[in-house]
């Protein structure tokens, strides 16, 4: 199953924002972070995946640092932000309402989704 | 900041996103670079195929433009963007960088077509400006098309080069014809011991009537040139050796030597064999002369009627201007009408006129003239072949980047983008080859005029041609631009999946492709063949000239020349005296075998050709039919011996009392043609005003380098020296060193008369090799030519054999599997090679044919369409042919039957 644009759209820089508060990550890291620990639901075009941490890093969301990674190459991490962090609590609340909404009008089963 | 190189494809996919990101000059740009690179290097470093992670990647345009919106200073400027139709001088460098980037990784490929496209530019670049120096440029004389040479044409058909000096003075009154008409004595070349420096020097003087340098339309650089008094009158002449005037125009090279550019040379005294001239001009730097040697020194000709200028005396050159607005017809037409006016009132004329001939044609001569265009077109050929062999490379090129083109089409490049990516690939092929051949081109020329001076005449410097090298390059390029744009516009027809889903290379258009390439090796082997074949015959040719018997024996022969000043040697005595005591001097050295000395060297062309008279019935001279033509040598010493010249009997030169009387020696030709069954030994001939006895018979000596011989005479010089001041070679046969021997003559010459030059020593052999030098240079050209197509050739039919072997890897495969033997397949691939190689020597063998024609004239001894040199040209082709089939028919044989089936 792939999800619309629009979702999409919506949900992939919570997801990353998610990721990143874990721990900090480098491009490939977290490209295959999402597609593992999203079931591969969010495994989006990778393509996308830059843009979207550049957007984040713009508004403050993230920030980044060029280190050595354990490969000995050089990589740029991306970590959340306090900023970030307040953002994506604010963003969980709206979803977490969102989806109380979506389950009262039976849209959302609550629990048992296949 | 560069890491290590990612595959090709994706190294495409991450300038697609920069490109599109619009981050040229800013930091963002590495930044962003470096995150991709990083992200393709783990994902690769995973394991994960180039494919996968391309696919993966999604849209790189996309990406590129989100990219862009996220990166504050690029933000704004992109909110306007639209899409360009046109590049930007930036993305062009980017594509020619790209390019770069490509050829660097198939350096084989880059190198071959570099070096191929240098020799073909090389060649011809090298061949055109010979061509154009000696061909087309005009001479370095005002109004060149003016100019004409004359020779003397009369009804009779006995007139030649040579001119006679009444007509002469006649003819340059003919105003309705010519402007001016000068006169030189080409007769034979001219010295003199220049004494006025420290050390006497042998210098080129030409004698030349008034008018001769106004002919030609060059004024002197300082002073004048002669007067008509100096040169035509008052008076009567009075004989050939006693100058008219005491003037001289001299070299600016001399002018630079003895008086270093000083004005004051005007005016000043020179010392030739011991007479002083006048200075009274200098001509200009570079000036000269249209035909002969060059001069130093001219001297005024006298011209006055009387002494040896006479109506049966021919041995003046003629060069004139024709009139403003008279054309070569026009000319031709009114100086016949006004020749037979002329004969009423002048028998003695014989009907002569002036045959008029292009100056420019006389300078070149046809036979050089058809050598160099046959050796142009030869070039041309290589040129041919060369580019038939980079478009055939291209085209395979082309074949393999089928996959490469897709995935640029997959990635978002248009049509016209992927246009500019072959394009700049191929420009740069162009302008690297082009490079390369522009220097190999340079470097030709230099080693053309090295190897054969002579063929290049008239040629004061010769430079490169612009207009050659433009020519040929633009050719090269179109041809290379043309034939590489094909798999771009080929792919603009195919469906970039397809040719990505399909993983070989067996789509229609590869099969068209393959038709094309088979064609073009046909015809690369075609022309090859006939340019090999053109080879074989100008070297047999060549070689039957070496190897033909010329009635000498060159071989450790010094010849060397010595010439007498009037003032100190006034007679035939002194003269005789001298040369006896050299020969003593040289004859004593331990090294010599033999010396002598003769008027004129063989090989060096006819020379001297008198009449003499033999009639023992009427032995008055009254028989007008017993006079026969003969040229004659005046030799001295053993001359015969010492140029190897066989006697055939009677006694030798060097045997007999010359005080007895007088006599002659004749050569085989003679006794054909004039004795016949006679004993021609001991019979009395008139020659030369002298009732002479024929002491010997003498072989037959070739006078040029085709070995046609003439009735010869040889005279002795202790009974001739009289006649004039010979002006003798030496001819020495010794062992050893024959530089070493040409210094101890000197010295040997020295101690009889110190102010004496020992002029232009060399070898028999050199001389020889001089008067082959057109031959030698033609044949080695086209050996060279041949050689560059044939090795073209070769590559071209072995990269398209190969080519295909590794494209059919697969059927091989399966044909194996399915039981077929090594030689089956072996057979396969030699089948193919045959296809191309057999058609191909046909269509050569064709052309050699019709090209045969052409190049008759200048064969010697071999027929154009020689059996032997073509035979064997089509035997090597064979065995060419197999040969390069030799490799990619073992690798057949090797292909991996499980390996190549299990593969997709």
């Amino acid at each position: 199953m792939t999800l619309e644009r629009e979702w999409m759209r919506g949900a992939a820089p919570l997801a990353v924002l998610t990721l990143l508060e874990r721990r900090e990550m480098y491009g490939y890291e977290l490209v295959e972070a999402l597609e593992r620990d999203s079931g591969g639901l969010l495994a989006m075009g990778q393509s996308t995946v830059y843009p979207l941490l550049y957007n984040l890093e713009a508004k403050g969301h993230v920030e980044a640092v060029t280190r050595a990674a354990p490969s000995g190459r050089k990589r740029k991490y991306y970590r959340a932000t306090a900023a970030g962090r307040k953002w994506l609590e604010a963003q969980r609340s709206q979803w977490a309402t969102l989806v109380a909404a979506m389950t009262s009008l039976g849209i959302a089963a609550d629990g048992d989704e296949a | 900041m560069t890491s290590a190189p990612l595959p090709p494809e994706i190294e495409e996919l991450i300038d697609v996103v920069l490109r599109a990101a619009d981050l040229e000059f800013t930091d963002g740009r590495r930044e962003v670079e470096q995150e991709l690179r990083a992200h393709f290097e783990d994902g690769l470093a995973k394991g994960v195929s180039a494919e996968t992670l391309i696919v993966r990647f999604g849209d790189p345009v996309e990406a590129g433009r989100r990219i862009a919106r996220t990166r504050p200073g690029a933000a704004a400027r992109n909110r306007g963007e639209r899409r360009r139709w046109w590049m930007s001088g930036r993305e062009w460098w980017d594509e020619v960088r790209r390019a770069a980037r490509r050829l660097t990784r198939a350096p084989g490929f880059a190198a071959v077509v570099i070096v191929t496209l240098a020799l073909g530019i090389g060649a011809n670049t090298a061949i055109f400006t010979v061509l154009d120096a000696v061909l087309l440029k005009d001479l370095p004389y005002a109004e060149p098309d003016r100019l004409v040479r004359i020779h003397e044409g009369n009804p009779e058909d006995v007139g030649g080069e040579y001119l006679r000096v009444p007509l002469i003075v006649a003819w340059r009154g003919w105003d309705e014809v010519f402007d001016e008409l000068g006169a030189l004595y080409t007769y034979r070349e001219m010295g003199a011991d220049l004494t006025s420096g420290d050390r006497p020097e042998r210098v080129h003087v030409l004698w030349v009537s008034a008018g001769y340098f106004e002919a030609l339309g060059i004024a002197p650089h300082r002073g004048r040139t002669f007067t008509e008094d100096e040169s035509y009158g008052p008076g009567e002449a009075t004989g050939r050796t006693e100058p008219i005037a005491h003037t001289a125009v001299i070299s600016h090279a001399l002018w630079a030597r003895i008086f270093e550019g000083s004005d004051d040379a005007l005016g000043r005294t020179i010392e030739l064999d011991g007479e002083s001239y006048e200075v009274v001009g200098v001509m200009p730097r570079g000036f000269k002369n249209p035909f002969g040697t060059d001069s130093d020194v001219w001297l005024p000709y006298d011209m006055r009627l009387g002494g040896s200028n006479h109506y049966r005396n021919w041995f003046l050159s003629g060069v004139a201007r024709l009139r403003d607005g008279v054309t070569l017809e026009q000319a031709r037409e009114r100086v016949r009408a006004i020749a037979e006016a002329h004969h009423d009132s002048e028998p003695e004329t014989f009907g002569a006129y002036p045959r008029l001939l292009p100056l420019h044609q006389e300078v070149v001569g046809p036979t050089r003239a058809r050598m160099l265009w046959i050796l142009a077109g030869a070039a041309g050929m290589v040129l041919l072949t060369a580019c038939l062999n980079v478009t055939n490379l291209l085209v395979a090129r082309g074949l393999s980047r089928d996959r490469d083109l897709a995935l640029r089409s997959a990635l978002g490049s248009g049509r016209a983008r992927l246009v500019v990516g072959i394009l700049a690939e191929n420009g740069l092929l162009a302008v690297a080859g082009g490079a390369a051949g522009l220097a190999l081109g340079v470097f030709g020329v230099k080693a053309l005029v090295a190897l054969a001076p002579g063929v290049v005449p008239m040629v004061t410097e010769i430079r490169m041609g612009g207009a050659v090298f433009g020519f040929t390059t633009a050719v090269t390029i179109g041809a290379l631009l043309l034939f590489g744009m094909t798999p771009a516009l080929r792919m603009s027809r195919t469906a970039p999946a397809e040719v990505l889903r399909s993983g070989d290379r067996t789509s229609t258009t590869g099969r068209a492709s393959r038709r094309v390439r088979d064609g073009l090796v046909i015809a690369q082997v075609g022309v090859a063949l006939a340019l090999v074949a053109g080879a074989a015959l100008f070297t047999r040719s060549f070689s039957s000239l070496v190897n033909l018997p010329l009635g000498l024996d060159p071989e450790g022969v010094l010849t060397f020349e010595v010439h007498l000043p009037e003032a100190r040697y006034p007679d035939g005595a002194a003269r005789h005296a001298f040369h006896e005591q050299l020969h003593d001097r040289i004859a004593a050295l331990p090294a010599v075998d033999e010396v002598g000395a003769v008027s004129w060297l063989p090989v060096k062309g006819r020379y001297h050709s008198w009449g003499f008279y033999w009639d023992p019935e009427n032995p008055d001279g009254s028989n007008d039919d017993a006079w026969y033509g003969t040229d004659v040598r005046v030799v001295a010493g053993d001359y015969l011996a010492a140029m190897g010249i066989d006697l055939l009997s009677g006694v030798g030169l060097g045997e007999v009392d010359l005080d007895a009387e007088p006599m002659v020696w004749i050569n085989r030709t003679v006794v054909d043609e004039v004795f016949g069954e006679d004993e021609a030994l001991g019979q009395q001939i008139v020659l030369a005003g002298d009732t002479r006895r024929v002491m010997g018979i003498v072989d037959d000596v070739a006078h040029d380098s085709r070995g046609s011989t003439t009735r010869k005479s040889y005279v002795p010089h202790a009974q001739f020296a009289g006649d004039r001041n010979w002006a003798l070679t030496q001819t020495v046969r010794a062992r050893g060193d024959l530089g070493q021997l040409t210094e101890q003559i000197r010295t040997e010459l020295g101690r009889i008369d110190g102010q004496l030059v020992l002029f232009e020593p060399r070898t028999a052999d050199a001389l020889l090799s001089s008067v082959r030098e057109q031959d030698r240079f033609a044949a080695l050209l086209m050996a060279c030519f041949a050689g560059l197509a044939l090795v073209l050739s070769l590559v071209g039919t072995y990269g398209v054999l190969a080519g295909s072997v590794a494209a059919r890897s697969r059927e091989i495969g399966i044909r194996m599997a399915l039981g077929a033997s090594t030689q089956e397949i072996r057979g396969m691939v030699l089948r193919y090679a045959a296809r191309l190689v057999v058609p191909g020597t046909i269509l050569g063998l064709a052309g050699a044919w019709v090209g045969a024609g052409w190049i008759r004239a200048l064969l010697f001894e071999v027929d154009a369409r020689d059996p032997l040199s073509l035979s064997a040209t089509v035997l090597l082709f064979l065995v060419i042919g197999l040969a390069s089939a030799w490799l990619p028919a073992r690798r057949a044989t090797r292909v991996d039957t499980v390996e190549v089936l299990t593969a997709e």
